[in-house]
């Protein structure tokens, strides 16, 4: 939904919540923090201004703090400008990017995460390692940035075939980072090889 | 596909929305709004004149959909809707938009501005009212058999004032003995009742009742079910039993620390204040100096809250002791007294009347318990004093009994920090959990002493008979609903997050689906924003919904 916001040119969100342990409905504060913190660290990775959405927590009896918050939030999107003065892309990039996040927050792996986030910091994982918030933080940027990338490379293949080279160019990733998502995606049978154009193969989505 | 036929009502709330905004110019703005064929100025929607202009608007212009503009849905949304079904339009084809307290009341200085800002909003609830799907109240039957679990003081009232209502109620009691901790006990304050003769008349009119079912030794084996319609597995000894029941009281109250390894405690001559009151029930002790050490394993770091109930516990001792045996030297030392309510300082002040000695100690430098002495550093007169005595008694503090943690995990309810059992809101549900239909009451919430104990429980028991009396719950049909069963993949995720355990992973034909408990969802949502698969919709606020909502923020 934020997502969508900015697809419809929306250049800042501004999501309010009550104070922790004030939610009711018991937990959704929290759930929403988890998915709104994660969705600004996707903006981040591909260059938009996290300070485009804040999660502000309130209670129905601050009007002050309300207006206030409205107020600020404001003057710093029009600080920051229209959605997109941060990054080097035109309409059409900037769209790819951002639809290629929204994948990423629709899918499986992300949506385990951010669900699973308060139990791995609390009870640990089932190796029974638990997390520091440190530790959390570097894990969630990895996986996010791995996450993104595959999907915007799903996004380029829907167009036609490519080699690894040409995507690398296309989405500025190292070679070797590309190769190792196209294995990944081999294995889930998401992408396979479509024909080999001179030395270099293509690959495609599998239908 | 259906004609969507809208129409629109802008309320003048008197002078308080047509006072600081144009609504003539916001009426003829929503005529040119997709799909609205009428639009029309009230001067007060909610009013009977309004309501009946609305009705007769809906059938002379066949209106599908109605949006009216005025003032907060927590008040008038349920007038609209109702007004809506009379004229023959499902309720929930009813969309509300405020444009009082979020726009009037806030922008009274700027008459253009607020008008604009009403149009958005104007355009914003039209274009959801557009995707309103029709719905109807989900209502299920409440069977009028109550279960409560946990046979002490809170317990035995529970299933007493329920009884007298006239509802069945099986009790449950994990001891071969109904009575809890009062069983241990001597007398009670702040009154001096006897704690036997207190439990002894419940334990009496619970036994004799024929509409109690009583299960000793036995505990939950497995719960299943939703408000109105708990089934639970008892396990007995003997053969296990089957409960059908509408509501569910938990009562299972507290266990008090044992002291292991503090202060020397050996259980003979260095003992806890249940072990006190063991003796004190026989009358059988002797003693020349007697010590009482407050707050033992209590406001420590581990185990940071106040017990609230073992200052009284020792100030009651302690003046006992002392009127038995008036020449004993009874000493307590404590951190700070908790002596709440005007009975409770009373007796502590009858207590150092009476001679009982209070040395306040520094949790930082505590008392030190030698063989026949207890030595502490006085903090008033500066140095450090030894007092000769041959009993020394602990107040430990009430901790969650070890089977919380299971029971939590079977009723699917929380608990706090600390281990105890967890309310739905401190101050607005106190004795609710936030799953409906399941309460709370005693000890097994928070160290309570018995008064406190009784009155949760009557409160529990007036919640519950909410339901118990109607014999129906009616809810909202604003909650989840599994759209595409074969988009759902079972995965559990959504069942893991709900807050209300309103979603059950089932076996179907299909392999593992989410079940959803419509009568126990709260449409809080949560599921629904986590299903990757897209399986969840959310009623009445579906992505389909809230998407055109926020196309329509930008699309002027
Ligand atoms: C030393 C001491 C002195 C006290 N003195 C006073 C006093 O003078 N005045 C006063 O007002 N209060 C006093 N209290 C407090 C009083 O004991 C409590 O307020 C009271 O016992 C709380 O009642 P309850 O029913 O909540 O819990 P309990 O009395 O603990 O009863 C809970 C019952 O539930 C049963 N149970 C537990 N788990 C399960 C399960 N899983 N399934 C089935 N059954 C289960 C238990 O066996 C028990 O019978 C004192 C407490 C202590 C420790
Ligand atoms: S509804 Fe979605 S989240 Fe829930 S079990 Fe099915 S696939 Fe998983
Ligand atoms: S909407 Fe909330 S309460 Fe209802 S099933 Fe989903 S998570 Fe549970």
């Amino acid at each position: 939904m934020i997502l969508d916001a900015f697809l419809c040119g929306i250049d800042g969100v501004l999501i309010l919540g009550c104070k922790d342990g004030e939610c009711h409905y018991v937990t959704g504060n929290m759930e929403a923090k988890n998915k709104i913190d994660m969705t600004s660290r996707l903006l981040r990775i591909i260059g938009i201004d996290q300070n485009r959405i804040y999660f502000g927590q309130l209670s129905s009896a601050e009007g002050n703090r309300f207006v206030e918050l409205a107020e600020n939030f404001t003057k710093r999107i029009k600080e920051i400008g229209p959605l997109g003065t941060e990054i080097k892309e035109d309409k059409e990039g900037l769209k790819f990017r951002l639809e290629a996040v929204k994948a990423a927050v629709e899918g499986e792996k992300l949506r385990w995460v951010i669900g699973k986030k308060t139990e791995f910091m609390g009870i640990g994982n089932k190796y029974g390692e638990i997390f520091t918030r440190h530790e959390m933080d570097r894990l969630l940027d990895g996986l996010i940035m791995d996450e993104v990338a595959v999907r915007e490379m799903q996004l380029l293949l829907q167009e036609r075939p490519l080699s690894v080279k040409q995507i690398s160019e296309r989405l500025k990733i190292p070679s070797n980072r590309v190769l190792r998502y196209i294995a990944g995606l081999r294995r889930k049978g998401v992408v396979g090889l479509e024909r080999v154009d001179g030395t270099s193969p293509l690959y495609g989505l599998q239908e | 596909m259906e004609d969507v036929r809208i129409g629109v009502f802008v309320c003048d709330c008197g002078s308080n929305i047509a006072g600081f905004l144009d609504v003539p110019k916001v009426v003829e703005y929503a005529k040119t709004l997709p799909h609205v064929v009428f639009a029309k100025e009230n001067l007060y929607s909610c009013s009977e004149t309004g309501i009946t202009e609305i009705k007769d608007s809906i059938k002379e212009h066949a209106l599908t959909r109605v949006v009216v503009a005025s003032c907060t849905p927590r008040t008038h949304e349920p007038t609209f809707r109702l007004a809506c079904e009379e004229a023959g339009v499902n309720p929930f084809y009813f969309e509300m938009v405020n444009i009082r307290e979020q726009c009037s009341w806030v922008h009274m200085q700027s008459r253009e501005d607020a008008t604009n800002k009403a149009k958005d909003l104007v355009r914003i609830g039209v274009a959801k009212a557009a995707l309103l799907d029709a719905q109807e109240f989900i209502v299920v039957n409440v069977n009028r058999k109550a279960l409560v679990i946990g046979g002490g003081i809170a317990g035995l009232t529970a299933a007493i004032a329920l009884s007298r209502r006239g509802f069945e109620v099986v009790l449950v009691e994990k001891e071969k003995e109904l009575g809890g901790r009062l069983n241990d006990l001597n007398r009670l304050y702040p009154y001096g009742v006897k704690a036997s003769e207190l439990i002894g008349g419940k334990i009496k009119e619970a036994t004799s009742s024929p509409l109690i079912e009583i299960h000793t030794s036995s505990v939950i084996k497995n719960v299943r079910g939703y408000v109105g319609n708990y089934e639970v597995d008892i396990e007995t000894g003997e053969q296990d039993v089957h409960v059908s029941c509408g509501i569910i009281i938990v009562a299972t109250g507290a266990s008090v620390l044992e002291p292991k390894g503090l202060y020397n405690y050996n259980g003979r001559n260095i003992i806890t204040q249940v072990e006190l009151e063991r003796r004190l029930q026989k009358g059988k002790i002797k003693a020349d100096g007697i010590v009482m050490i407050q707050c033992v394993g209590a406001r420590t770091e581990e185990r940071n809250y106040c017990s609230r109930t073992c200052c009284m516990t020792a100030v009651k001792n302690a003046s006992l002791l002392k009127e038995k045996m008036p020449d004993t030297k009874v000493f307590v030392l404590y951190q700070d007294m908790q002596c709440y309510g005007v009975e409770g300082e009373a007796l502590f002040r009858k207590a150092k009347e009476m001679g009982v000695i209070f040395v306040n100690y520094d949790p930082d430098n505590p008392p030190v318990v030698g063989k026949k002495s207890v030595k502490v550093y006085h903090q008033l007169m500066g140095r450090e004093m030894e007092i000769e005595c041959d009993l020394v008694v602990l107040s430990t503090p009430m901790i969650p009994r070890e089977d919380t943690d299971a029971l939590s995990r079977l009723l699917r309810v929380p608990r706090d920090e600390n281990g105890f059992f967890l309310e739905a809101h401190v101050k607005l549900r106190p004795l609710d959990f936030a799953t409906d239909g399941i309460y709370l009451c005693g000890s097994a919430h928070w160290p309570a002493d018995t008064r406190e104990s009784i009155s949760q429980a009557l409160g529990a028991v007036s919640r519950a008979s909410i339901h118990l009396a109607r014999g129906s719950v009616k809810v909202d049909p604003i909650v989840s609903t599994l759209e595409d069963e074969d988009l759902c993949k079972g995965c559990g995720l959504c069942a893991a997050l709900c807050p209300y355990g309103a979603i059950e992973i089932i076996d179907t034909p299909k392999g593992k689906k989410a079940g959803m408990i419509s009568v126990a969802c709260k449409g809080c949502g949560v599921c629904g924003a986590t299903c990757y698969h897209r399986a969840i919709k959310m009623n009445h606020f579906t992505d389909e919904q809230v998407s055109a909502q926020i196309a329509a923020v930008v699309g002027k």
